[in-house]
């Protein structure tokens, strides 16, 4: 599926371009399992990482067969990265040991604290945007890059408030970490649209502002309205709005690695290709039928969801 | 050390998650309030946020509890959970770990006339005990798992066993197996029947399911937890199992077990000791 560039995407920081991919979900295993790769009609694959620590099951066999056919990346949410809690190093030691067995194209997580004084919220909590806490979060990269031997790609969260100490806009802090610790980025295109509406930025300036050479990855995914806010819940088809994001950031990091998320009220997989496939058309010009934003009334949606997390895969 | 701006924002915004409330004199000075909605408005999606995730995390984990109790009282059972012990761990498959003992501990205290007391418990521990199936390192990989032999086992002087990492004995009070097996053709379990169930969660080709086992045969895997020949195994079983069956000799429980083995190894319950 990856399209044919007139100059070949710039390998970033010595990573691949791996095309066009979505997440590796439970309610797919049984269609991934039973189709032949070559029908998959994706290039590669995102896991979340936390789903296979410690995982001796089904899912686990199912990782080893998608990662023997096609490039996976690991996706965490639990790093904690700007947390005031020391680093959990017996997550860091489990993680690269995932690593080892699974060999992914790089290892991600997003720029977020999820809990204190030992309490995990599950949650992608907003950072206050300071020097000092820059070179806190900067201290931990390099602790994190340390133990995983690898640089760490960190995502640009969706925010729902900001705090009065912050006085960095995100964009200029993800830029300066990329600078001071040679971390990569991943830049959430729907994150980049929610956090524009929920804080009143200009998202394409915003995406102007990263370095593009940093930029290993683009995440593309559905919000939902909530009140005056836009909430992220991965939970409906890419929007208009985002899909013109989209367009933008690629003219400015061209061929970045693509992962459509859809993390509830997850379609079969036929119309999750179908969706991804729209972004192919984007790249190369062409006008999307892109969905319209539901309310919450309409989904039941939850920020952060974790449907994902919950199935038991009793295939 | 994390500097003390840090460390003051989000202790204060873990506590606003994690136990909401109508007025905080700190919100204003907190959260920047020049744009679209309220500050309370922001604050409400991450407090209702953390609510409802972890909750529905519990939903997914306890779905025949949920079943059967019903979604108010479930929910009631999970926010007093989440209260009492937040989640500690990276992992949201952690999250459910110790519900069932939250569940006895807050129960009320035992009480002949009311023996249903003690089922939302009991059921959440069968629960869980097959979430725990679900994880663990089982029986399909191992070359050896498809050589046993059941006539081998018992014949063979020293042949040693074990039961597998993804097998759960429980002890129950109610009769939970039919409860779980509504729940998962998506039926509302009725109340269980009261009496001793004497059940094993086992994975087999990565099908977890339970089972009602004999006495005999719940005593004899009990036996074989962490690794036991046979023999040794088949005598501590005849001392331990079940009573009210009647005092076992060896013999008998051979007898009971022999035509069972080969089912108990094919339904993952019983491997070769390493």
């Amino acid at each position: 599926m990856t399209d044919t560039f007139s100059d070949p995407p710039k390998p970033r920081l010595g990573l691949p371009a791996l095309g066009d991919g979505v997440g590796l979900r439970d309610v797919h295993f049984g269609h991934l399992m039973t189709t032949p790769p070559d029908r998959w009609g994706v290039d590669w694959f995102e896991v979340i990482s936390e789903n296979f620590l410690d995982h001796q099951g089904w899912a686990a066999r199912v990782l080893e067969h998608v990662a023997a056919h096609r490039p996976v990346v690991m996706h965490g949410v639990s790093l904690s990265i700007g947390g005031s809690d020391p680093l959990d190093r017996a997550y860091l030691a489990k993680l690269r040991m995932l690593a080892e067995r699974v060999r992914p194209a790089w290892i991600s997580d997003h720029l977020c604290w999820t809990g204190f004084a030992g309490v995990n919220t599950h949650d992608l909590l907003p950072m206050p945007l300071t020097p000092e806490s820059l070179a806190h979060v900067a201290d931990r990269v390099r602790g994190v890059q340390d133990v995983l031997g690898r640089p760490l790609i960190l995502e640009n969260p969706s925010t729902y408030l900001e705090f009065a100490a912050s006085i960095i806009p995100e964009c200029d802090f993800l830029a300066a970490l990329a600078d001071q610790t040679g971390c990569g980025l991943l830049l959430d295109v729907n994150n980049v649209f929610v956090s524009a509406h929920n804080h009143g930025f200009d998202a394409a300036a915003y995406i102007d502002a990263l370095p593009a050479d940093r930029i290993v990855q683009m995440h593309l995914a559905g919000p939902t309205v909530a009140g005056a806010c836009l909430i992220d819940t991965h939970d409906q088809p890419v929007p208009d709005q985002v899909w013109n994001l989209y367009r933008h950031a690629q003219a400015r990091a061209p061929g970045a690695s693509t992962l459509l998320e859809w993390d509830a009220r997850i379609p079969a997989y036929p119309d999750l290709v179908a969706e991804l496939a729209k972004a192919k058309t984007v790249r190369e010009g062409g006008a999307t039928a892109g969905a319209a934003l539901l309310s919450l009334s309409e989904t039941d949606a939850v920020s952060t969801p974790v449907s994902f997390h919950l199935a038991l895969a009793n295939a | 050390m994390p500097e003390p701006v840090l460390r003051e924002t989000q202790a204060w915004l873990m506590s606003r998650i994690l136990a909401p409330c109508a007025e905080d004199a700190r919100l204003a000075s907190m959260v920047r309030q020049d744009h679209g909605a309220s500050a309370r408005a922001r604050l409400a999606i991450y407090a209702g946020g953390y609510l409802q995730r972890l909750t529905e995390c519990l939903r997914a984990e306890f779905p025949a509890l949920r079943a059967l109790v019903g979604d108010q009282v479930f929910d009631l059972f999970a926010r007093g959970y989440l209260a009492a012990r937040p989640s500690r761990s990276y992992s949201l498959y952690d999250l459910g770990a110790g519900f069932a003992e939250h569940l006895d501990a807050t129960a009320p205290p035992p009480d002949p006339a009311e023996p249903y007391d003690r089922l939302p418990c009991e059921l959440a521990r069968l629960e869980r005990a097959r979430v725990e199936s679900h994880r663990a390192a089982g029986p399909e990989d191992d070359p050896a798992q498809a050589a046993l032999d059941p006539v081998d086992l018992f014949m063979t002087p020293g042949a040693r066993v074990r039961i597998p990492a993804t097998v759960r004995l429980l002890n129950l009070s109610f009769d939970l197996i039919g409860s779980l097996a509504a729940t998962d053709r998506g039926e509302r379990p009725g109340l269980p029947e009261i009496g001793p169930v004497f059940c094993a969660i086992a994975r087999s080709r990565y099908r977890v399911r339970a089972h009602a086992l004999t006495p005999a045969q719940f005593a004899f895997l009990q036996a074989c937890t962490g690794g036991r020949d046979v023999q040794s195994a088949l005598a501590e079983a005849a001392r331990t199992a079940d009573l009210s069956v009647g005092v076992l000799s060896v013999g008998v429980l051979w007898a009971d077990l022999l035509p069972w083995t080969p089912w108990a190894i094919e339904a993952g319950l019983v491997a070769p000791a390493k």
